[in-house]
């Protein structure tokens, strides 16, 4: 494998320096520019628009004071078709929402929305009226939660998830400026039910509201996934919004039997799908406009958009920009200016789907079709919980450790 | 202790004493089964090869078992339930143990689990003592390839219902690798981004259908997720459920006779669904009956349920029991199980164990085929053993070591008995007696000093001391207890000294119960009961204490039954004598009252002499004969004769008393028919001097008509018929077609034989004298 700057296939990190990484969920409230490499994907658009919809109905009520109310967004879909890119754009725009009435009384310059072409791919500045703890940080990868601190896979257990979720929101929170001064003991207490009003009293103290972004964890049992929802459900009050995830795609029946109908007022279910065949000229068109990538880049080719690909890259957003991943790496490699429909071809016929590359037994699986694989050894950052989040450093140092990878 | 001591002693020449060195038949007779694969050697010394005596019943097993493995393909047709049947010692532990090592050295070994008994704490011989998936990575790799199939299944109908072309071209190609179990689901749903919650609940749902059991399925279903394995596999080995699995509604560790059964018939099911090979062996299945009757009847029901999914799901199930529990089986479980009886073991089997051991010591047979045993010796092995291998080998054992004490070069018969004298007799006759004692004395039988002229009888030499049990004031049981019955001769010592006692108690019913403490074979347990007409009780039985208690108990009813009969016997006698005598006045009674309401008409009696003298003269002599005969029977009368001297004529001066003459029935009768032969015998003279005088030249000068001479046959043949219908005269007689004749001796028989001819005489000479024309003369 070549080293290679940049391929614009990818998700860009903090500060916009190749490489980019290979697909990573975009985080707009975390970082600058991120809001606009959204390709308006099939399934977006409605989902987006529920999400608002619901949300601004009862959005007023999201307070942190006694009698404020809370929201739980729970997005489905299976893996790769981009929950937690809709789930960090739900979370930017909530947060927007709450910024601009807030904006002009605080009397903050807002330079970002001001200013003509802000440098992309910065670090946000955080908001003030919400803390955002995404509990296994911004990639929301759920075996964070389900593992011991020696990394080791655990079956996950209702008790242990909460705990730590609670301690993950604690710690961060801890963070926050003014926060250790008006929070009571009372957060340290071991039963949740105290620590959780301790740490509500205290965000109504500082008049700030807290969205939890909760990754897919495998329950691997209706009991304890229902159980988990209710329990996010029940946390969600006094202006804190649940913000979860899950790949169980039958969730949808279900959530009518997990909730009552006064309940599921302040549920907002959200879908992701799989790709309709207009989205690879979308999501082409997308890339071939966008500004600021960093050399060296593979031109996408005009011809490209005339290719007719194969039906199995519409699977998953995760599925295409993985493959047109590799095909620029191929052109790059080839040492050729623009992607072409030919190479793309070339490549369509080599990834076709082969039942021999899953024979049962030790036979090796092709790299095209595997998803990230949870053992995955260079990810020093995630597996302590407290990194998590939108500490400033945090991404910087991610990039680092891949800017040396040879 | 003694014959180790002789053993060191006697190492000399091994051909001087054969019966020297280590005794080739020391070591346990009874098999034990483990639940685990073994086979590492312990010690030094050389592996002891297990000996088997090929036999009809290992030839029908083994080959009942080969079949089984070598059947591949479809497993609804495949399972079978095999019950060996045999009492205590006949070897089914030891054929289950065989069968336990074919089955471990076939291949593809099968999964096996072997339980050597039933135990109330199922969850500890389960968790313990089993073999379970974890302890061989083997079978813990086959269950998750049978569950990984399942899984395979589920995702191949989620696939199928996709329709977003995630598998490109090749679907069909995916869908058909899977459900060939060539290619692998979890890879698949990976790579393909499938729901595997969803995978995951479908496969929950698959598996609770096919196992019918919620816990098992959930856990069974969490199987392909490596986070939850270790959990899994430690509550399928008996374990308390982890925290997780609980959460997940398995709460219970596998328990109870009903959940151990359950788990075993799910472990069947996740194998016959794939086709493997897999067998449950479960020693003495006879434990359960000690149980109470809840635990028995929990464990018959999961039991039948088990054989139920072996049979259907391709499974090798094998259990021992013994031929009284087998019997009491229910009848469903009958039909689907196939008994294998053991028998006991004839003379060949006999001497060809013995002759193994004895190779298998390094002793080469020599000519004689059991050397050193003689060849008596070992036909009382054959019928002191009673056939059991078990008591084969001990008898063996203890023979070879007496003839070692003794110097003896060989083992003869001598050495046999002495060996089960000291294996059997261990206890000495006091213990016995306390022991009859204390059995007895607890149903209230006391310990009653012997019958008159009984107390100083002699016992059969060794005996103990009788004991005598008073039933009623002539019934006795007594109970003999006597040393181990080897020989013709204990048993003729038992029938000697109860013929003595019948002998001196002779009005008194005496029953004997012979308690036997050593040793008694069949054959001498039959010997004696024909003896003594009781069945002998040993008392190392363990259910002595219950046999003897019933034992006495049916012996004194017998005992009580039979003299009642006596009783009932004469009481019966005397009623019908008085039956008899009741209907005799009452014919008596009936016959006076008939002849008041028919008076008998005083015709003109015709004068004797002159009936006499008319009668024709060919006949006349017959008629007299006949006439003379019956007044001779009619005079003499039946019985002696009647007195009616008063009887006792006491010197008191009392006076005299009446005596009362009764007659019997048989008298009235023979009397009464000596009358009416003789009112017979008039009618007919009668008749025929009638006929003579109206047909006969004197009556007129017509020539004989036939006519004539065929009123002569009917009043003859009137004659014949109606003197047949009499009661004969001689009580009896010879039959009347009981070839010739014998000379008539007593008047009856005589009076009866001229009566009988009587008629025929008369039609033949009076016919002739007709025949013959001239008129006889007057």
């Amino acid at each position: 494998m070549p080293f290679i700057h940049c391929n614009m296939f990818g998700t860009p990190p903090a500060g916009g320096e190749p490489p980019w990484l290979p697909y990573e969920p975009l985080v707009p409230w975390c970082i600058e520019g991120h809001e606009d490499l959204w390709v308006e994907l099939d399934h977006v658009p409605p989902a987006v628009h529920a999400f608002r919809n619901q949300l601004i109905q009862v959005a007023r009520n999201i307070t942190p004071d006694r009698d404020g109310r809370g929201h739980l967004v729970v997005v489905s879909g299976l893996p790769g078709t981009g929950k937690s890119s809709l789930l960090h754009r739900c979370v930017h725009e909530f947060v927007r929402g709450l910024e601009e009435p807030e904006s002009g009384d605080d009397g903050r310059p807002d330079v970002e929305r001001q200013g003509d072409t802000p440098r992309p791919w910065r670090l946000r500045e955080q908001s003030d009226a919400i803390s955002v703890v995404p509990v296994t940080g911004v990639r929301n990868n759920g075996r964070d939660l389900e593992s011991s601190p020696s990394g080791h896979q655990e079956a996950p257990e209702l008790s242990t998830v909460i705990n730590r979720i609670f301690r993950t929101v604690v710690a961060e929170l801890r963070r926050t400026p003014g926060f250790t001064d008006v929070c009571g003991p009372e957060i340290d207490s071991p039963d949740h039910y105290h620590s959780w009003h301790a740490l509500t009293d205290a965000l109504a103290q500082l008049g700030r509201r807290l969205a939890v972004i909760i990754p897919h964890i495998k329950w691997e049992d209706q009991d304890s996934r229902w159980a988990f929802l209710r329990f996010c459900h029940q946390k969600a009050d006094r202006g804190v919004v649940f913000f979860v995830e899950t790949e169980y795609t039958a969730l949808e029946k279900e959530i009518g039997l997990i909730f009552d109908e006064s309940e599921l007022r302040g549920v907002t279910l959200l879908k992701t799908g799989g790709l309709a065949r207009e989205d690879w000229g979308k999501y082409l068109r997308l890339w071939m406009d966008l500004p600021g990538i960093p050399n060296p880049k593979v031109a996408i080719h005009d011809d490209l958009l005339d290719c007719e690909p194969a039906p199995w890259v519409f699977v998953s957003i995760s599925k295409l920009q993985t493959f047109l991943r590799e095909a620029a790496d191929d052109a790059l490699q080839a040492d050729e200016a623009y992607l072409r429909r030919s190479r793309v071809l070339l490549r369509f016929d080599k990834n076709q789907p082969n039942p021999d590359n899953f024979l049962r037994g030790g036979a090796p699986n092709p790299d095209a079709f595997l998803r990230e694989e949870p053992s995955d050894p260079d990810d020093p950052a995630k597996e302590q919980g407290e990194t998590a989040g939108i500490e400033p450093n945090e991404l910087p140092d991610d990039e680092e450790d891949r800017r040396d990878e040879p | 202790m003694n014959f180790l001591m002789t053993k060191r002693t006697d190492e000399m020449s091994p051909d001087a004493f054969p019966v020297a060195e280590e005794n080739p038949f020391r070591g346990s007779t009874s098999v034990q089964l483990e639940g685990f694969d073994d086979t590492t050697q312990v010690g030094t010394g050389p592996p002891r090869p297990a000996i088997h005596v090929r036999r009809r019943i290992n030839e029908q097993l083994m080959e009942q078992v080969q079949r089984y493995l070598n059947q591949s393909g479809d497993s609804s047709t495949r399972g079978r339930v095999l019950a060996l049947v045999g009492e205590f010692g006949l070897g089914k532990s030891h054929l289950a143990a065989q069968v336990t090592d074919m089955l471990r050295q076939s291949t593809p070994t099968p999964a096996l689990w072997v339980i050597g008994q039933p135990s109330l704490d199922m969850r500890s011989v389960f968790q313990h003592r089993i073999m379970s998936p974890r302890d061989n990575l083997e079978a813990m790799a086959d269950f998750e390839q049978a569950i990984t199939d399942f899984y395979a299944d589920v995702t191949a109908e989620l696939l199928e219902q996709d329709d977003t072309g995630r598998l490109g071209a090749a679907r069909d190609e995916f869908l058909r690798g899977l459900r060939d179990r060539r290619l692998d689901p979890q890879k698949i749903a990976r790579a393909f981004d499938l729901d595997e919650e969803l995978i995951h609940s479908h496969l929950r749902r698959h598996l609770r259908g096919v196992t019918d059991h919620r816990a098992f399925a959930t856990a069974l279903a969490l199987l392909p997720n490596k986070a939850y394995q270790a959990d899994i596999w430690r509550w399928l080995s008996g374990e308390a459920p982890a925290a997780p699995l609980q959460q997940r509604g398995v709460t219970q560790p596998i328990q109870g006779i009903q959940g151990v059964f359950e788990a075993f018939s799910v472990f069947s099911l996740v194998y016959g669904q794939s086709d493997r090979p897999y067998a449950l062996v479960l020693d003495e299945v006879d434990k359960i009956v000690e149980w109470t009757a809840q635990d028995r009847a929990l464990f018959l029901n999961a039991f039948e349920m088990l054989v139920n999914r072996y049979v259907n799901q391709g499974g090798l199930l094998i259990f021992c029991v013994r031929p009284d529990l087998w019997s009491s089986l229910p009848a469903s479980l009958h039909e689907r199980v196939l008994p294998l009886w053991l028998d006991s073991w004839e003379r060949p089997a006999t001497e060809e164990l013995i002759k193994q051991h004895l190779l298998r010591s390094g002793r080469a047979p020599s000519d004689a085929p059991c050397a050193p045993f003689s060849d008596p010796a070992v036909a009382q092995i054959v019928i002191l053993s009673d056939g059991v291998p078990r008591q084969i080998l001990r008898i063996c054992e203890g023979a070879w070591d007496q003839a070692a004490l003794g110097r003896s070069p060989r083992i003869d018969v001598e050495a046999v008995h002495e060996a089960i004298r000291t294996t059997h007799e261990k206890r000495p006759m006091s213990e016995a007696a306390r022991r009859l004692e204390r059995v007895l004395a607890g149903d209230q039988w006391w310990h009653n000093a012997s019958p008159r002229g009984l107390g100083d009888l002699q016992g059969p030499p060794g005996a103990g001391e009788p004991r005598w049990i008073e039933v009623t004031r002539t019934a006795w049981i007594v109970v003999l207890p006597v040393r181990s019955l080897l020989t013709r001769a204990s048993v003729t010592g038992i029938e000697n000294f109860l013929g003595n006692a019948r002998d001196a108690a002779a009005a008194q019913g005496i029953e004997m119960l012979v308690v036997v403490n050593g040793h008694a074979c069949g054959a001498m347990r039959r010997q004696v009961a024909e003896v003594t007409g009781t069945m002998p009780l040993v008392l190392d039985d363990p259910r002595f204490d219950t046999a003897l208690r019933s034992g006495v108990q049916s012996l004194a009813e017998r005992l009580r039954a039979s003299q009642d009969n006596t009783v009932l016997e004469k009481l019966s006698h005397r009623l019908d004598v008085l039956q008899g005598q009741q209907q005799t006045l009452l014919e008596r009674v009936d016959s006076i009252d008939h002849a008041l309401d028919n008076p008998r008409v005083v015709a003109t009696h015709p004068v004797a002499g002159p009936s006499h003298e008319r009668v024709p003269e060919p006949v006349r002599a017959h008629f007299r004969e006949a006439q003379e005969a019956l007044d001779r029977l009619l005079e003499e009368g039946e019985g002696p004769r009647p007195s009616l001297v008063p009887v006792a004529r006491t010197a008191a001066g009392r006076p005299p008393r009446p005596r009362l003459l009764l007659v019997d029935d048989s008298a009235l009768k023979s009397m009464g028919a000596v009358v009416l032969a003789r009112r017979l015998l008039e009618a007919f003279r009668e008749a025929i001097v009638r006929w003579w005088e109206e047909a006969g030249p004197g009556g007129g000068e017509a020539e004989p008509s036939g006519r004539d001479q065929g009123e002569l046959f009917a009043i003859c043949r009137g004659f014949e018929i109606s003197m047949e219908s009499l009661p004969r005269l001689d009580r009896g007689g010879a039959a009347p077609l009981s070839g010739p004749p014998a000379p008539a001796t007593g008047p009856g028989e005589r009076a009866q034989d001229m009566l009988a001819q009587l008629a025929d005489r008369v039609l033949r000479e009076l016919g002739e004298a007709f025949s013959e024309g001239p008129a006889p003369l007057r």
